[in-house]
């Protein structure tokens, strides 16, 4: 077990980097605390699989160190860093059972039978495996394949950490929440640190206790899942994270009330004097809009509507931008005139690009 | 105009993919085929492409019996799960390809490749390859292919399974809109119950090779004609408990009982499987028939503004999901309601013998 620091850390493909765009990753300070549950959350390319790469000992930053309890490791391989690594794509002895499998890495180091049949029994009890050790690999669903996967990584002793990389990508939806739960469980049971790079937002707030949201080679925001939905930091945070993501609008601001199209949103929160006055917009989640039934809100052009099971979700023209309103399926849609109301307590003001803070 | 599907079956090795398929899609038409891994989905859209050989069955396009038909003499169009394109070939020359292939003059061409790549939103990369595009852009090329050959029948297996979910969330809005009202056959293949509601096509269930309904998604969602369609029908896990009914009374495994409601009439006394969703779960007593029922939490997870809470309840595993954040510890007793109106029912062997009133409005 081990908490995991990173100091100055960044790192290039390119042989000479100099621009900060020659970076994949830019420069980071990094603590990540003993047993907790993290997600890198963020689209392709955005460097969070350059960070994994890294923290397993697979890549070597250009610049900056990585510690683990306070030990340098910059220098180590994965091997040595013992951390337990799971990818997109099972890694098994298919034509292996599973107990063999997971006996594998302790026979390659010499451990006894009965040392090997004690550490299996006690790794497939808790993966929920143990029903399932005499059979061939090859016969297992995905998901159990994956199960196996990790405990290959987990039979070692001396685990410091679990290290997923997307590994749900490959499982079928149904499955997908068991496993999830499952590694959920095992979190708990096992208290090791764990870290899981995803770019799907529901697999990253579901699993970890702490998301970090990257965009190119940036952490954006480090926070609950409840955070990063009410209180995104920045933007792109707004917008990456929920379904549809976060509507913007231009707005004024008089240091009280937002004025969005002529009409004023009180936002009454102690905000500073001193707020840079130029290109505020509000921000506000589809869930905390809706279609004003008295004639009062931001005017707006129904686009279309989509139906899921559970909510419809209206795509508008309104105050020259798209914003989106997401409803309960079995409420109406008003026939015309439309208008947007925006819940003033959950609405939030953005100066370019980043979310205002109110006075504590 | 339609393509008709008879009696199709499929099996190599002993292992049967495909059993008695019949189906009809008609022209100007998206049709999805919802079912898991393995349920068929795949074979059925390989068969119609060509690719693999019926074993036995029909298909027809107009009329025509195109069963025996070379794969290359087909009108249709494949759009991978992966994003297939050229990667020495420009994007240009990619979406270009099909068009060449029937020799077209050059302005015809150059105007078709404009005319797509405009649709598709990737007019300004169209001199560079696709290895260097992002995976969106590489799908977008791969469809502008398929729209190019202007293919009558367009297959499409999971198109948007490797993408980013915002670019997802992107392309599936345009993907309807993109063959609306040009005469064709849309299949579009997909596991995720939500995209079947979304494409806002018909839907075919698929489980073990075999149709198991067909009809609008939000129709099977609220009458699945069994536990099978149900739960593939199902964003969350389906919840199901052993039941009893006697007396004009349901029991669950001496946990809960309550009175049949009036969409459970009919049922005669016997053992069911009583199944509902994760969202007919809820903290409050909606209704005064309300049922309590208390449960050990097991996980909880938060999706952002909702939370999915894995409860353990009358010794079944069941998942419940509410509005907001809650914060409940592993081992928590907590009381959570069901309304008798919103359950199905199962018998034996799978079958809807109840489905709620409530939700076939």
């Amino acid at each position: 077990m081990a908490q995991i620091e990173t100091r100055a850390l960044s790192h290039s493909y390119l042989p000479d980097p100099d621009y900060p765009a020659d970076f994949a990753l830019k420069e980071l300070d990094l603590n990540l605390l003993d047993g907790h549950a993290y997600a890198l959350l963020g689209p392709s390319g955005c460097g969070k699989s350059t960070l994994l790469g890294i923290i397993s000992g697979l890549l070597r930053p250009t610049q900056g160190e990585i510690l683990f309890d306070g030990q340098d490791v910059t220098h180590l391989n994965a091997r040595q860093r013992h951390v337990a690594e799971v990818f997109q794509f099972p890694v098994v002895y298919e034509t292996m059972s599973v107990f063999d499998n997971l006996a594998f890495p302790l026979k390659n180091r010499g451990f006894g039978r009965e040392a090997i049949a004690k550490r299996v029994a006690e790794v497939a009890e808790l993966l929920d495996l143990s029903e399932q050790l005499p059979r061939k690999s090859a016969t297992l669903s995905a998901g159990a394949r994956q199960l196996v996967s990790l405990g290959r990584g987990l039979v070692r002793t001396d685990v410091n950490a679990i290290l997923f990389d997307e590994p749900l990508t490959v499982i079928d939806p149904q499955e997908k929440w068991r496993l999830r739960t499952r590694l959920k469980q095992l979190h708990r049971q096992s208290g090791l640190t764990m870290i899981y790079v995803t770019h799907d937002q529901t697999e990253a707030l579901t699993f970890a206790d702490t998301v970090m949201v990257m965009h190119e080679g940036r952490i954006l925001q480090s926070g609950s899942p409840s955070e990063l939905f009410e209180r995104p930091k920045h933007k792109f945070v707004g917008k990456f994270i929920g379904s549809p993501g976060m509507n913007f609008l231009h707005c004024q601001f008089d240091g009280n009330a937002a004025i969005v199209d002529g009409q004023s949103i009180p936002l009454q929160r102690p905000y500073g004097t001193d707020i840079d006055g130029s290109s505020f917009e509000l921000g506000f989640r589809p869930e905390y809009c809706e279609f004003s039934r008295d004639g009062s809100g931001i005017a707006a052009q129904l686009i279309d509507v989509d139906c899921t099971s559970r909510r419809k979700i209206a795509y508008l023209n309104a105050a020259g931008a798209k914003v989106c309103v997401s409803l309960p399926a079995d409420q109406e849609i008003p026939a015309d005139n439309h208008r947007i109301r925006i819940d003033p307590q959950r609405a939030l003001l953005y100066a370019a690009e980043i979310l205002v803070a109110e006075r504590p | 105009m339609s393509l008709r599907i008879e009696n199709l079956c499929s099996a190599d090795d002993g292992v049967t993919h495909l059993q008695d398929i019949s189906l009809q899609f008609d022209t100007n038409s998206f049709n999805i085929l919802l079912g898991p891994a393995r349920s068929g989905k795949t074979s059925l859209l390989r068969q119609i492409a060509g690719l693999d050989q019926a074993g036995s069955g029909r298909m027809l396009l107009h009329g025509e019996d195109i069963t025996r038909r070379d794969v290359r003499k087909r009108d249709v169009a494949f759009v991978y799960q992966e994003f297939v394109n050229y990667p020495t070939l420009t994007v240009f020359e990619n979406i270009a390809s099909p068009l060449r292939v029937r020799a077209q003059d050059k302005q015809t061409v150059a105007r078709k490749v404009h005319e797509v790549a405009e649709l598709l939103g990737i007019s300004d990369v169209l001199d560079r390859h696709p290895p260097s595009l992002s995976g969106g852009q590489q799908q977008r090329v791969a469809i502008g292919r398929a729209l190019a050959k202007d293919a009558e029948v367009i297959l499409l297996d999971e198109p948007l399974a490797n993408l980013d979910y915002k670019l997802r969330e992107d392309l599936r809005r345009e993907l309807p809109r993109l063959f609306a009202d040009k005469g064709k056959i849309v299949i579009y293949a997909a596991s995720d119950p939500n995209e079947a509601f979304l494409l806002g096509g018909n839907t075919v269930v698929l489980d073990k090779g075999t149709v198991r309904q067909t009809g609008p998604a939000a129709t099977i969602f609220a009458t699945p004609a069994s536990l099978s369609v149900a739960r593939i029908m199902s964003e969350f896990p389906f919840n199901l408990l052993d039941a009893n009914v006697e007396n004009a009374s349901c029991t669950v495994a001496d946990t809960i009982s309550f009175p049949l409601p009036a969409h459970m009439d009919s049922l005669s006394a016997g053992h069911y499987t009583l199944g509902f969703r994760a969202e007919q779960f809820s903290f409050a007593a909606l209704t005064p028939a309300a049922v309590a029922c208390d449960a050990t939490v097991a996980v909880t997870e938060i999706t952002g503004n909702e939370t999915i809470v894995h409860i353990e309840f009358a010794g079944q595993s069941c998942v419940a999901v509410v509005a907001g954040t809650m914060t409940f510890r592993a081992g928590d007793t907590i009381t959570m309601y069901l309304d008798p109106d919103s359950l199905f029912m199962f018998d034996s062997s799978g079958q809807t013998v109840a489905s709620p009133t409530s939700a076939q409005s």
